[in-house]
């Protein structure tokens, strides 16, 4: 095991993480930019080091600028969290080549499963069932002949990165050659890499993704699928685990299936494969992402398997040490995420003074956040502010316990999504389980929000 | 030490950098040892003009 890591991330993540190596016994150095210096990971790290100015470019995207500060710091190995770096394979080369423990898949696995056309096209050779869609686009004319073979609708992915940046649902090629534009701009600007690809678009889908442990010795578990299908934008709102749209013997041939491509494939470390699940129950791989997830929470409440820690065990070369039988899941729990951002105003992100922070608490209720009482939100960087997680034995008492913990849950000074939860909570879709990706987009989130309201 | 003058180089991963003289002036502070990690934003040293002193951030 390591003596010491280095995060190279923020917010609640980077909390979350000096929590595992602390739980671990290992000592945790935060490198933060110039806007985070009064951040609730700066004050919990053991030491704390600047690495740049706030825009991210310069900081959490900076290799040479976090490498140099695992060096300084004495640290053996680094921590990437999500977004920014952590599937960056140049990153956790860079990082092997300077002596250091990437913490993820290493740099070679990273690489093989670094495009998602690819990546689809190795694990259907696995056995996965994929979504037609089409190679990477070359130019647009490329693009509107493999939509016509794929045929409308069809959603325009970047080949980097996540979060809904770059992806958009088009009906007609006008509509493409459009979209085609704007993509290739976000892709640039939000992942420096404006490859495009495309993929039929279900219309009624849910998003239901299946967590993945595997060692390099090519033991692997899955910890059960998590499902997110309460989207705005393709960015997940809420995520909960089980799926209410899998049945047992459905639910147990996807995380089997899944588990199975992916050790055949050489993945290694923890991961998610992420799935559309159609109408009739068919699922179809979409991608994978080789990293700690935002909804990872989500499993822990079910199995109480500590998955930053897993993660950090099996980067440092441990073995996984249990086998599937080990894997127990019970109950049911729903995450929450708390965003800074207006509702009224497009759900633009919000920055400014957390003036009151309270947290929630009683039976079956966790909180992952970096907030206190009298911090300040930066505004450059994602609107995740907190996670609520709620477990219940069954679905019903999670759904009671969520709304319990909401009305608990006090963020003043910065406009929140608390009340879309919360609508969400007394919505008969969600209610009846039936949620999929595009509803609330199809009635407009506002709306949406503005109907629960006013019944 | 004269404006552009080089007064010594911050080592990133085996890049150096040079720290260079904003101005003309006199070293009146050094902030830092030689071979000491520094963060981003610390004071290195402080440069005095001949009337009015200022701040050499690194």
């Amino acid at each position: 095991m390591f003596s010491r890591i280095l995060i190279a991330n923020r917010g609640e993540i980077a909390v979350r993480i000096i929590r595992a190596c602390h739980s671990l016994g290992v000592s945790a150095v935060v490198a933060y930019s110039e806007a985070d210096r009064e951040s609730r990971a700066v004050q919990m790290a053991d030491e704390a080091i600047c690495i740049g100015p706030p825009e991210s470019r310069r900081s959490y995207l900076s290799a040479p600028a976090l490498l140099s500060a695992a060096i300084v710091s004495g640290c053996e190995a680094v921590h990437p969290g999500y977004g920014f770096l952590s599937e960056d394979d140049t990153f956790a080369e860079m990082t092997r080549a300077h002596g250091l423990t990437f913490i993820g898949p290493p740099a070679e696995v990273l690489e093989r499963f670094a495009s998602k056309a690819g990546t689809r096209q190795l694990l259907a050779k696995h056995g996965l069932p994929i979504i037609p869609g089409s190679s990477m686009l070359r130019d647009d004319a490329h693009g509107l002949s493999e939509a016509e073979r794929i045929g409308y609708p069809v959603l325009i992915k970047p080949s980097a990165g996540g979060g809904g940046k770059g992806m958009r649902m088009v009906r007609s090629p006008r509509e493409l050659q459009q979209a085609l534009t704007v993509c290739r701009s976000e892709a640039q600007a939000a992942f420096g890499d404006d490859s495009l690809y495309l993929e039929k678009w279900l219309d009624e889908n849910r998003h239901v993704e299946v967590q993945v442990i595997v060692d390099r010795f090519g033991n692997g578990v899955h910890v059960g699928e998590r499902d997110c299908s309460v989207q705005r934008r393709h960015q997940k709102i809420l995520e909960e685990a089980p799926s209410p749209a899998l049945d047992d013997g459905r639910r147990q041939a996807l995380a089997e299936d899944a588990v199975a491509a992916v050790v055949a494939a050489g993945y290694e470390n923890i991961g998610t494969l992420e799935f559309l699940l159609d109408r009739q129950g068919n699922y179809y791989f979409i991608e994978i992402n080789c990293r700690i997830q935002v909804e990872h929470p989500v499993t822990e409440m079910l199995s109480g398997i500590d998955l930053v820690a897993e993660q950090i065990r099996i980067a440092s070369g441990e073995p996984l040490g249990y086998s599937q039988a080990d894997v127990q899941l019970r109950g049911h729990a729903i995450e929450f995420r708390i965003n800074a951002e207006d509702a009224a105003k497009d759900f633009a992100p919000q920055a400014g003074l957390i003036e009151t922070y309270i947290a929630p608490g009683g039976p079956g209720v966790r909180v992952d956040t970096h907030l206190y009482s009298g911090y300040e939100v930066p505004p450059y960087y994602d609107s995740l502010l907190a996670k609520l997680i709620v477990w219940g034995p069954d679905r019903n008492t999670a759904i009671a316990r969520g709304r319990t913990a909401l009305d608990e849950l006090v963020v003043d000074g910065v406009v929140t999504n608390i009340a879309l939860h919360r609508a969400l909570l007394n919505h008969r879709a969600f209610l009846d389980g039936e949620f999929t990706t595009n509803m609330l987009d199809r009635v407009g989130s506002a709306a949406f929000l503005a109907s629960a309201s006013a019944a | 030490v004269r404006a552009g003058d080089t007064l010594g180089h911050i080592d990133v991963l085996g890049v150096r950098v040079e720290v260079a003289a904003p101005e003309d002036g006199l070293i009146a502070a050094l902030n830092a040892e030689s071979g000491e990690a520094v963060e981003y934003g610390q004071t290195l040293g402080r440069l005095e003009r001949a009337r009015v002193s200022s701040e050499t951030p690194s």
